[in-house]
């Protein structure tokens, strides 16, 4: 936990991230009613109203606070879903090998193969709309990756000395598993949990900005499908679909700092990089395959 | 070139990684010379900055760490001076490297004879007498040609081992660095390996660069030995005198913690204490907290080697 608080990419990612979750969690409280037509359709931002109104003279400011809450969540239960499913699926098959393996890696290559932008599409379309449905889909679509490269990583480690021990040692599959294998698995489960939340959000919000969502619920997604619906673009009314894309760039750029934080911490290497790329820089050398020198530079 | 011109000079060289937390002084001035046909040993324990300054020497240091003084001068040209390209026409053909664990260093999926073969013609182009010179390597270093074709999994660690050092010979380097070459052997295939090193080294007259942990080893097959301690030299002479009469306090605590071949030697006393912190080095010199001997002026400037031409010198205030 020092170790994350420590390093500076992780700590800005995550106060980007408790913002954003302090606006998800009592944001609506915050901003009232976001459907109420508050004003004249497309209203540049003023002291009224932050943010402008939409093309139906709602708040945008409110509606992009509102929107928050089912984005996230649904975002982040995809990507819980998509490890769990990916982390079990993906060490069984590393770990029983054979017959087992055999048909899981069958599986998780059909669904690889199948193009996931068109299935989800199809899917969502023939499913009553709702958040529901979209996380339904995007789970299905989304779960093979993670369990594939979960699945070659357990496979190296099912060969590691110290599996081999816990199985002489007497210890149940299970055990095994969950106590020796997965563990070593984290950083690989943490960093993927981030990927497909990032991808969940991102898909969901295509999704819905596609119309295939719930579009009298509000959402960052279907606050887009209206803004672009109430011909956003044609009137220049930048102001009805920037904040809720500034807050999807957001969250996603505070996912890929805590990302690459995890990364520094779990390889030292990497968190040295900065110091000594700055010592170059001020020595005026330039890094290659060979060791720098830098006599009487310093 | 002249005949007694050293294979391999390093004058005050320091090596540091430039790291987060500050630059942390892995190699801290030290200054070695190897004349032809000469075998130098160099031995410390775990984190002394054995690897780091070979790999210094080789200019095969990965970031972040940096050589920040000195000079290294191999067969008279200025290592720290090459650009990639001439380091890559220096290595091998004049310096050679045998590491640590030739398991990981073997491609799993190629012949060794290949891997022979390619070192020869990465440096002398295609060449129609590669094979035949991998089948003398494989035969000199006791492997054998007829394993030309044998992939690294066919071979035991010995012969790993062993194959590794035929790379190193393929070009007839002048100096071969040996980097713990055998850590992960027992020790009949270790005697069995460097009785060959040595026989090798008679007959063909290169140097060699013998890194170890393992003291009483090196004292038996180096000509002269340095001892390092927290990446400084801290002694450096002759291997019969450092194992007859050892002075530094350090050299002495490495030699008193051996366990005795025979019942005469007593039961080995360990050093005292843990190495320093490399980032918060003790002021002077770096064993003083561990020494039973320290005075005041140990911990007042760092001890080093004596510039002069004596063969045995010691870094140390108290017994000099």
């Amino acid at each position: 936990m020092n170790a994350i608080l420590g390093n500076r990419n992780a700590l800005l990612g995550l106060v980007i991230l408790a913002i954003f979750a302090a606006m998800a969690l009592v944001g609506p409280i915050m901003v009232g009613d976001a459907t109420a037509y508050v004003g004249s359709p497309l209203e540049p931002p003023s002291a009224a109203h932050w943010l402008g109104t939409n093309g139906q003279g709602q708040d945008v400011l409110a509606q992009t606070v509102a929107g928050a809450r089912p984005t996230l969540a649904v975002g982040f239960i995809v990507g819980i879903a998509v490890v769990a499913i990916g982390a079990f699926i993906g060490t069984a098959a590393g770990y029983f090998g054979g017959r087992i393996d055999g048909a899981l890696h069958l599986v998780i290559n059909v669904f690889l193969v199948m193009p996931g932008l068109p299935l989800m599409v199809v899917i969502a379309a023939y499913l009553p709309p709702g958040p529901v449905t979209i996380a339904f889909v995007l789970i299905l679509t989304g779960w093979a990756w993670s369990a594939r490269v979960i699945r070659s990583q357990a496979l190296a480690l099912r060969k590691q000395d110290f599996v081999a021990a816990s199985i002489v040692s007497g210890e149940g599959h299970l055990r095994i598993i969950v106590i020796e294998i997965l563990p070593n698995l984290l950083p690989l489960v943490a960093s993927a949990f981030i990927g497909a939340t990032v991808y969940a959000i991102g898909a969901q919000v295509g999704l819905e900005f596609l119309g295939l969502g719930d579009v009298s619920q509000i959402t960052w997604g279907t606050n887009l499908y209206w803004a672009s619906n109430d011909a956003a673009l044609l009137t220049g009314s930048w102001w009805t679909f920037v904040p809720t894309g500034a807050c999807v760039a957001l969250v996603g750029f505070a996912m890929a700092l805590v990302n690459h934080a995890i990364d520094e911490i779990g390889n030292p290497r990497l968190a040295a990089q900065p110091a000594y790329e700055r010592a170059l820089e001020r020595a005026g050398v330039e890094a290659g395959h060979a060791t720098v020198v830098l006599k009487g530079k310093r | 070139m002249m005949d007694d011109e050293p294979v391999l000079e390093v004058e005050r060289l320091s090596v540091a990684y430039l790291t987060g937390r500050g630059a942390v002084p892995a190699v801290d001035e030290v200054s070695l010379t190897i004349a032809p046909g000469e075998i130098v040993g160099l031995a410390g324990e775990s984190g002394c900055g054995k690897s780091t300054l070979i790999r210094s020497i080789l200019r095969v240091l990965p970031a972040p760490g940096a050589i920040i003084g000195g000079d290294v001068r191999i067969a008279g040209q200025d290592v720290l001076a090459m650009s990639e390209r001439e380091l890559q026409r220096l290595r091998w053909r004049e310096v050679s490297w045998v590491s640590q664990s030739a398991m990981s260093s073997l491609n799993p999926v190629m012949t060794i004879g290949a891997q022979i073969e390619d070192v020869i013609e990465a440096h002398e182009g295609r060449n129609a007498k590669a094979t035949t010179r991998a089948g003398e390597l494989l035969d000199l270093v006791g492997v054998g040609a007829r394993r030309l074709s044998a992939y690294p999994h066919e071979l035991s660690g010995g012969q790993r081992q062993r194959v590794g050092i035929a790379l190193a010979l393929a070009l007839s380097p002048r100096l071969i660095i040996m980097d713990e070459p055998t850590t992960a052997l027992d020790v009949v295939v270790q005697k069995a390996i460097l009785q060959r090193v040595v026989a090798l080294q008679q007959e063909r007259g290169f140097s060699v660069l013998f890194i170890t942990h393992d003291l009483s080893l090196m004292l038996q097959l180096c000509a002269r030995v340095g001892i390092l301690y927290a990446g400084r030299l801290v002694e450096m002479g002759p291997a019969s005198q450092i194992a007859r009469a050892p002075q530094h306090p350090y050299t002495r605590g490495l030699l008193g913690s051996r366990l005795a071949h025979d019942s005469s030697g007593g039961s080995p006393r360990p050093i005292p204490g843990t190495p320093p912190d490399l980032l918060h080095l003790p002021p002077g010199c770096a064993f003083a907290p561990r020494c039973d001997r320290a005075v005041d002026d140990c911990r007042r400037s760092v001890p080093r080697l004596p510039t002069t031409a004596a063969e045995h010198r010691v870094a140390c205030p108290v017994v000099s």
